[in-house]
């Protein structure tokens, strides 16, 4: 019998040949097409249940808010409210709508769409309807206002309402024709009907989203056609993919060490963010030492170790809010005598400790945290470093004996206003508060400063209960990490905003 | 064979209880909180505690499994809290993906494993296939596709990197979810190649350690076959080479083979995961990895169970082709 000979040449070159004539081997490279990435699926394009931070540039795209944040900044200013004005008791928001806006299915916004949008995301089923905590009644007096009314002053209510995740209006479009017997809900999940520049017109899980021009939008044409949103799930191919031009730009997660040798026709956008490195410190177990502790934090000085973590794209944090949202002076001044630290830890040896990070951000957070466990070699503290499944991190403060000893992240809050920091993290009740850190005073000093409308005064307040945090080693501010978008040369008009954590604006982004 | 088969349906039933059990309670041990998996990480606690007694995680456990096998035997696999979605639903949008990737890397598999074994047992050791074969499939999956990905995509631009279609390609809305057969069914021929074009590298990397394995036992079970009498006799008879092959050796040798297909099914399960992730694949495994990420424990649940269900079955028709093949076992 004969053998198999197969000779890889003729063959497999004409198969292939064929494959690609046929099957189109230029990749779908248009100018006016813009390529982009997520590494997860987003969950849900539902506005009010879509807490993740992946697609929260195309939920922008195509809905709106009433306000939002100006480029670049932490600033408020309207969006689909051309004006609003708070009544002097801090009590009443009356909104001031936009004329000649349309909805995606062609509705006239008018502020009964918005006030029956808001009655919706109020529904406690909703995933997002604790944004609007605190509203008391609403109503829409006419066809252009709308207005909010609090059961109690809340002076960061509007940044609320500017959150990547605060309220979007939807028309009624979904909210009526699908309203279904849950609010929409399963309609919603992948069908939209919003005010924005761009519609989403193919809706493809797991694998590809499509969001197409809206030629009827209200405000500034945008410059792309379409914007093609695949998911990518790996890193390496994301980067692949965009040196061979299948991608326009990586939004985040290039790895940091990468990007000053980055490989030509691809620059990069280093902006501000809301990301804050910061140590929570677990104090119900080998870290209940006050004298440790300070031993600890002597060694965790990020001066020493940040650069190696970030290549140059992280400074010490000022405080314990980043300082997009809070600007404090100076950075935070951690204790410096090493041969005290080591006196301390060498009076209770042996010390070890465990340094947790979440298993999703290893690409981030492995790195810092094996410095951190060799910084504490240096003053004789054994640190093992371990990563967590980001579902058990909620569950440390049930069982604290058996939590590791600092747990280490990068973490966004809600949106720029200092309360959205503290009343995640630092409050008994705080949801973040991962090794349920108590402190009554620090508890009143937070619903204090939570009422105060003069931003230096409330700035000041924040930061008294920052450095009583840090002197209480609860929390421990280490780094502002910044923002860097990888892009394919001739993109211009990049906005960001930093408390829109990975959304670049897709009206305003355009190729040259 | 009636009798063979309808105890054979009936174990995998009992199977199929004990596994929802343990599936159930494996996920109750697993420390996680679907309540928060749901609200997001930044929602305050009320909110955590309003969607723990919505989804009824604060009934008892015999209750909750209960209302869960209850449930089950209507279809209802849950709702996913990560994509708010039936487990169902995603299942059948993801499942096609998977399924199509996984027929065509059982088919070239297979391919390759005849391709491995036959010029083998026939006496010719050694050829380039073969031991290209086995020395890409000792190999770590995720450095062969990686590989591949370099090499294929990246350097000589022959195949896509990822996804299952190009970007200007529409995805065909046909009957079966897959797409070279969808395209075909629509009359869309340049949709089925361009689907075929995506699936070549995954189908591939896939492949390799099937056929490596497959080749590896059919070659061993080849070999024993062609030492005994009855093929002497055949080739006595004065039949050609190819007809003893066909009719006498390849018969007598797949049940040994067959049996591994079941263990290669498992093994292909467990290597959808990372082929997927690393050529964009949107199957099930894709959404299983998200769904452990995310503590989503209505898909955890569904996708175990639909995947054992479905190794179950296979498994129950190996065995009854196995009996088809030789009657021996039927007897047992």
């Amino acid at each position: 019998m004969d053998g198999i000979d197969v000779k890889p040449g003729t063959a497999l070159r004409a198969g292939i040949a064929a494959l690609g004539l046929l099957g189109g081997m230029q990749s779908g490279w248009t100018e006016t097409v813009l390529h982009v990435a997520y590494q997860e699926d987003m969950s849900t394009f539902d506005p009010d249940n879509a807490f993740a931070l992946y697609g929260l540039d195309a939920l922008r795209a195509t809905y709106q808010g009433l306000i939002q944040y100006k480029p670049g900044s932490t600033e408020l200013t309207g969006w689909l409210a051309e004006s609003w004005s708070v009544s002097n008791d801090g009590l009443t928001y009356r909104f001031r709508l936009h004329r000649g806006v349309r909805f995606h299915d062609g509705h006239a916004l008018t502020a009964s769409d918005v006030l029956a949008y808001f009655r919706r995301r109020k529904s406690p089923d909703l995933a997002l309807s604790y944004f609007l905590n605190g509203v008391a009644d609403m109503s829409a007096p006419d066809a252009d206002t709308f207005v909010i009314r609090l059961a109690a002053p809340d002076p960061s209510f509007l940044d609320r309402l500017a959150s990547a995740w605060g309220p979007k209006i939807v028309g009624p479009g979904a909210l009526v024709d699908h309203a279904g017997s849950d609010h929409a809900e399963t309609w919603l999940n992948d069908h939209e009907d919003g005010t924005g520049p761009y519609r989403m017109t193919e809706f493809n899980r797991g694998q590809r989203y499509v969001l197409s021009r809206n030629e009827d939008y209200w405000g500034k044409r945008p410059y792309f056609d379409r914007i093609q949103i695949e998911i990518v799930p790996t890193m390496a191919q994301q980067m692949l993919m965009l040196r061979k031009g299948d991608l326009d730009l990586i939004q985040t997660g290039y790895p940091f060490e990468q990007l000053h040798h980055l490989p030509g026709g691809l620059r990069m956008l280093v902006h501000d963010d809301l990301g804050l490195e910061m140590a929570f410190v677990n104090g119900s177990r080998r870290l209940r030492d006050r004298l440790l502790r300070k031993a600890v934090l002597t060694a965790m000085n990020p001066a020493g170790w940040l650069d190696d973590a970030f290549f140059g794209f992280a400074t010490p944090a000022h405080s314990l809010y980043p300082r997009a949202m809070l600007g404090a002076p100076a950075p935070v001044e951690f204790p410096s005598d090493l041969a005290a630290a080591r006196q301390i830890v060498a009076h209770v040896a042996p010390v070890s400790l465990e340094i947790a990070y979440e298993d999703q951000e290893s690409a981030v957070q492995q790195h810092p945290a094996e410095l951190l466990a060799s910084a504490l070699e240096q003053i004789g503290i054994h640190a093992t470093v371990r990563p967590y499944p980001s579902d058990q991190v909620p569950l440390f403060a049930d069982d604290l004996e058996h939590a590791p000893d600092l747990f280490i992240a990068e973490n966004y809050p809600d949106a720029a206003h200092p309360s959205t920091q503290a009343g995640v993290f630092f409050a008994r009740t705080a949801p973040l508060n991962y090794f349920a850190y108590k402190n009554a005073q620090i508890d009143q000093l937070i619903d204090a400063a939570a009422l105060v409308n003069d931003p230096a005064d409330r700035d000041r307040r924040y930061l008294d209960i920052s450095k009583r945090l840090f002197a209480d080693m609860a929390f421990v501010p280490l780094a502002d990490i910044r923002g860097v978008i990888v892009y394919r040369e001739g993109l211009t008009d990049l906005d960001t905003r930093p408390a829109l954590p990975w959304v670049v604006d897709y009206e305003s982004i355009r190729r040259e | 064979m009636p009798m063979f088969i309808a105890k054979r349906l009936i174990s995998l039933v009992g199977i199929m209880i004990a596994l929802t059990f343990i599936i159930f309670v494996l996920q109750q041990i697993i420390p996680a909180d679907p309540a928060r998996a749901t609200v997001g990480m930044n929602a305050p606690r009320t909110s955590v505690e309003a969607k723990r007694k919505e989804l009824g995680l604060d009934q008892p456990l015999p209750l909750r499994y209960g209302r869960y096998l209850s449930r089950l035997l209507k279809g209802d696999l849950g709702v996913s809290t990560r994509t708010h979605r039936p487990v169902a639903v995603d299942l059948l949008h993801f499942l096609p993906a998977s399924a199509e990737l996984m027929l065509a890397a059982f088919a070239v598999g297979i391919t390759l494993a005849l391709a491995v074994a036959v010029p083998h047992a026939a006496g010719q050791t050694g050829s380039a296939i073969a031991t290209g074969i086995i020395a890409a499939s000792s190999a770590p999956i995720f450095l062969v596709g990686q590989v591949f990905a370099l090499l294929l995509w990246f350097w000589l631009g022959w195949f896509p990197g990822g996804g299952r279609l190009g970007p200007d390609t529409p995805a065909p809305e046909g009957p079966t979810g897959l797409f070279v057969l969808d395209g075909l069914l629509e009359g869309h021929l340049s949709t089925s190649i361009d689907a075929l074009h995506h699936l070549a590298l995954p189908t591939l990397t896939l492949a390799l350690p099937v056929a490596a394995a497959l080749g590896r036992a059919l070659t061993s079970s080849m070999t024993d076959v062609l030492r005994q009498t009855y093929i002497r006799t055949a080739r006595a008879k004065g039949l050609g080479e190819f007809a003893v092959v066909r009719h006498h050796v390849l018969r007598n040798a797949a049940p040994v083979p067959l049996a591994m297909v079941g263990l290669q099914f498992q093994q292909m399960f467990m290597n959808i995961l990372i082929v997927e992730g690393l050529f964009s694949w949107p199957g099930v495994g894709s959404y299983l990895v998200k769904a452990f990420a995310a503590a989503d424990l209505p898909a955890i649940l569904g996708v175990s169970l639909a995947f054992a269900g479905f190794y179950l079955v296979l498994a129950a028709v190996i065995d009854v082709l196995q009996a088809v093949l030789d009657p021996r076992i039927e007897a047992r």
